[in-house]
């Protein structure tokens, strides 16, 4: 199955086959990875990039079909962590119907966000969506009686079997976050082959010629930014469980820029665009021994210098680089550049 | 022979300017209607509001008798009433093909293959697979009127069509608008180049100002003499 | 709430809405000048805050030393971004929020880096408090009021006045003017800026005498600051100031009422409310650029 459908962007190399062979090559060292890795710390990042990556290819499907960047999905994701952990805590629901009920909650919780894209747009979105995000980590630090605020929620237990399927070990976790991370690249990829998906396409080439053509602009969108924020509310949930802890920390503006970071670094016009971007900002302390918080620094420093220097991000630029070298031609594009 | 379109004495404010000052105007099945004006007299906003894209400040706009003001465009489409524009008129990175299929996606049809037959109607089949922004200027209209047929319309309204095209060109699409008219969608056109829109014409409405200047027969309006007055005291557009 | 504790809150609100009036005026000449939401001005008012906490954080006369050194530094800070930053987003100003993203994390870690995300003290350069009945009236507070209002009348007399205020004001109003005015546009995107940093850094050293400052005060600010941008409609300074006074004085009425804790989320839950109900504002301002 082709992945990249002709209205949205090429791979990093031109040929259908070269493609196919990066990605078979990306998923087996996606695969084989726990074996490489040594430490429990490795492991630990290994589980983070495929969280992280779900939201990011979340938030870049919105991006790329509505054009919209959104600082909430740290929100979005606090929100599905939260919602699972009192579940988890006050009425013992087993992790996997929590996944669901944590996904209809945060889509709830998108949609009275998204609402506001009906009646404003561009910059008053995205000043929308941060304020959305201090708002959601003020309540979570204030609500004491229900979130516990700054000490946050414990959930000692880990989740119970679901037939083959036990979430016991780091790998255990690591596998399954992969395969959600697959399933939701799939579906991405699917969705964007959609009505749905045309239809984002055509209200971001040209808005106003879509609701002429009969495209309920405004609905779409709010539905775009429903369908990006579940995936942040699953990943979520699986944090939840995964990590034993949930603050109000991963709430606020600065989760949602990282992930717009992330989304960023990679470029998110390629299909492995998100996952470079979450590899690039989880490993970085790594290469270069930083702290947290100078990691942060770092990150910042970065984010600036892609918008002004590399737009197209890393793998964009890395194709500019194959491409002057003539190591392999470029198919003709068609499609949205984003 | 039916009223598609009525408008009754309809009026738009901006900021305490009138854009359109009290219009009567109908379209009956299947008929050509023209509005010509020159720039500012109103037909843009007209069109804008018809189409759903401006709420009037007064008045009625009536599809086939039944009232539609406030309703917005996307509902319109689904009401038969489609609209071109006259500036940015296609969706510049997608394929042809892809353009003219948005609103079947809208539409939730499933068989897309109308879609040839209107590439057909528009000439345009040869660009079928071609990135929109790579066309020339006159297939790029084409390709607008394409997209607005796409949504089956039962009324059509294409908003200055002619402009900037060649004496060729613009022969080509008046026989295309007289197929679309053929296809049983009634049409209203506005547009400043006279020679082009008179001789497809069933009536014509001349604006000014926000008002109904004359309203008649192509012959009726070149022998009025305010027309030739409001012409020639403006520069040809 | 009786009478004495409403002036009391109506006073403390009112010096709260200063500091509101001096971050959210830097906001809306910018973003009504050149389109750009520039999320880091939460920063630079920081900046100033900490820029007073390493010159003066003992209060007394030294204070005018550490105020000069932080508008200044702010300023340097301000005339660097624009010039080696924003510059080059105007033609795409969704670079240029993107970019004041990654300011917030370099600068706000950067805060964190060398201060942790403990809260700081300053002393404030003024420490009577007067008794009046029941409400108490400090000097500080007081001081800040006064000296907003100085600054405030001294740039409405610029805006009014001047060559340049006439032009800024006009262009910040309608940026198709801008390019009208005698005055050359780019030059006068740079002012704009080093003017919204020198108020905001005012702003950061005056919170720093009445509230511990922390690193991540920033992000809380810059929200109100568009929410009162916005509300008293883009590029609209006069509409700003209203609006600053609208909410520091709500805010304070709201904590008098008990609801302290919760005065950050109502007040983003309110501007979200009047963004829905009347997105250009509450007053004219240039017509946002969709």
């Amino acid at each position: 199955m082709d992945l990249s459908a002709t209205s949205n962007g090429r791979g990093l190399i031109g040929q259908t086959a070269g493609r196919t062979l990066l990605w078979s090559a990306a998923a087996a060292a996606g695969l084989l990875y726990p074996l490489l890795t040594t430490t429990a710390k490795g492991l630990h990042q290994g589980v983070l990039v495929c969280l992280y990556g779900i939201v990011v290819y979340g938030l870049g499907f919105l991006y790329s079909v509505a054009g919209q960047l959104s600082v909430a999905h740290g929100a979005l994701w606090g929100i599905g962590a939260y919602v699972t952990a009192l579940l988890a805590l006050k009425l013992g629901v087993s992790f996997w119907i929590c996944l669901p009920i944590a996904a209809i909650a945060t889509a709830a919780f998108a949609g009275l966000m998204g609402y506001p894209s009906l009646r404003v747009k561009g910059h008053y979105f995205l000043i929308m969506t941060f304020a959305f995000a201090e708002i959601a980590r003020t309540i979570a630090l204030n609500w004491r009686d229900v979130t516990n605020g700054d000490t946050g929620l414990v959930i000692t237990a880990p989740p119970d079997r679901l037939g083959p399927i036990v979430l016991n070990t780091r790998m255990d976790w690591y596998y399954f976050t992969f395969a959600l991370m697959i399933i939701g690249i799939f579906a991405v990829a699917l969705l964007k082959r959609s009505a749905l998906g045309k239809r984002l396409t055509a209200i971001g080439e040209n808005d106003l010629l879509a609701e002429a053509s009969g495209v309920a602009a405004s609905r779409d969108k709010v539905i775009a930014f429903m369908i990006s924020g579940v995936y942040a509310g699953i990943a979520g949930t699986c944090w939840a469980f995964y990590q034993h802890y949930v603050n109000p920390d991963s709430l606020g503006s600065h989760t949602g820029i990282e992930f717009i970071l992330m989304l960023l670094i990679g470029g998110n016009q390629f299909l492995l665009g998100p996952i470079v971007g979450v590899i690039v900002a989880i490993f970085l302390p790594d290469v270069f021994g930083f702290s947290p918080t100078q990691n942060e620094i770092a990150l910042g420093i970065a984010l600036v210098a892609i918008i002004l220097f590399m737009p197209q991000g890393v793998l964009g630029a890395l194709r500019l680089l194959i491409v002057r070298a003539g190591i392999v031609r470029l198919a003709n594009k068609v499609g949205p550049d984003r | 022979m039916s009223r598609v379109l009525e408008v009754r004495d309809l009026k738009k404010r901006f900021a305490g300017i009138a854009a359109v000052d009290g219009i009567d105007l109908s379209a009956e099945s299947l008929e050509i209607l023209a509005i010509i004006g020159p720039n500012g007299s109103g037909k843009t906003t007209l069109f804008n509001l018809i189409s759903g894209f401006l709420k009037p400040t007064a008045g009625d706009i009536l599809l086939n008798g039944e009232r539609i003001n406030g309703i917005p465009p996307h509902r319109l489409v689904r009401r038969g009433l489609a609209r071109s524009f006259q500036q940015a008129m296609s969706f510049p990175n997608l394929s042809v093909r892809d353009n003219v299929e948005v609103p079947i996606h809208a539409s939730g049809r499933r068989h897309l293959g109308d879609v040839t037959r209107i590439l057909e109607l528009c000439g345009l089949s040869e660009q079928e697979h071609m990135p929109a922004n790579t066309l020339p200027y006159g297939k790029q209209r084409n390709l607008g009127i394409a997209i607005a047929m796409a949504t089956r319309p039962q009324l059509l309204l294409l908003d200055e069509p002619a402009a900037g095209l060649g004496d060729d060109a613009a022969r080509d699409l008046a026989r295309l608008i007289r197929s679309i008219r053929e296809q049983g969608v009634t049409l209203v056109v506005i547009d400043h180049d006279m020679p082009f829109l008179l001789p497809i014409a069933d009536r014509v409405i001349v604006m000014e100002t926000g008002k109904k200047l004359f309203e008649g027969t192509a012959a009726d309006v070149l022998a009025h003499e305010r027309v030739i007055e409001v012409y020639l005291g403006h520069d040809a557009e | 709430m009786d009478g004495w504790t409403f002036l009391q809150q109506l006073f403390n609100g009112l010096s709260v809405a200063s500091i509101y009036m001096l971050v959210g005026v830097g906001i809306t000449l910018v973003f009504g000048l050149t389109g750009i939401v520039n999320f880091a001005h939460g920063e630079i008012m920081m900046l100033g805050a900490y820029a007073l906490l390493v010159v003066a954080p003992d209060g007394g006369p030294m204070f005018i030393v550490g105020l000069v050194a932080a508008v200044t530094f702010v300023c340097l800070v301000s005339y660097a971004m624009e010039r080696g930053l924003f510059r080059f987003t105007l033609k795409r100003p969704i670079n240029g929020f993107l970019v004041s993203l990654g300011l917030i994390l370099a600068l706000q870690n950067g805060l964190i880096e060398y201060w942790g995300t403990d809260q700081q003290n300053v002393v404030a350069p003024f420490e009577r408090v007067w008794q009046m009945g029941g409400t108490r009236i400090s000097a500080e507070r007081l001081f800040i009021i006064g000296i907003t209002a100085v600054i405030f009348v001294t740039f409405s007399l610029f805006l009014a006045h001047t060559r340049v205020g006439t032009a800024l004001r006009a262009s910040a109003m309608d940026r198709e003017t801008a390019s009208l005015m005698a005055v050359p546009v780019p030059r006068l995107i740079t002012l704009t800026f080093v003017i919204g940093g020198a108020l905001a850094a005012i702003g950061g050293v005056l919170l720093a005498t009445i509230y511990p400052i922390s690193p991540q005060l920033g992000s809380t600010y810059v929200v109100k600051g568009f929410a009162i941008a916005l509300v008293g409609g883009l590029g609209n300074v006069a509409g700003a100031m209203i609006a600053a006074l609208i909410l520091g004085v709500t805010e304070a009425l709201n904590a008098g009422l008990g609801y302290g804790a919760w005065t950050d989320a109502i007040s983003f839950a309110l501007m979200i409310v009047i963004l829905l109900v009347r997105p250009q504002g509450l007053l004219r301002g240039t017509e946002a650029q969709y």
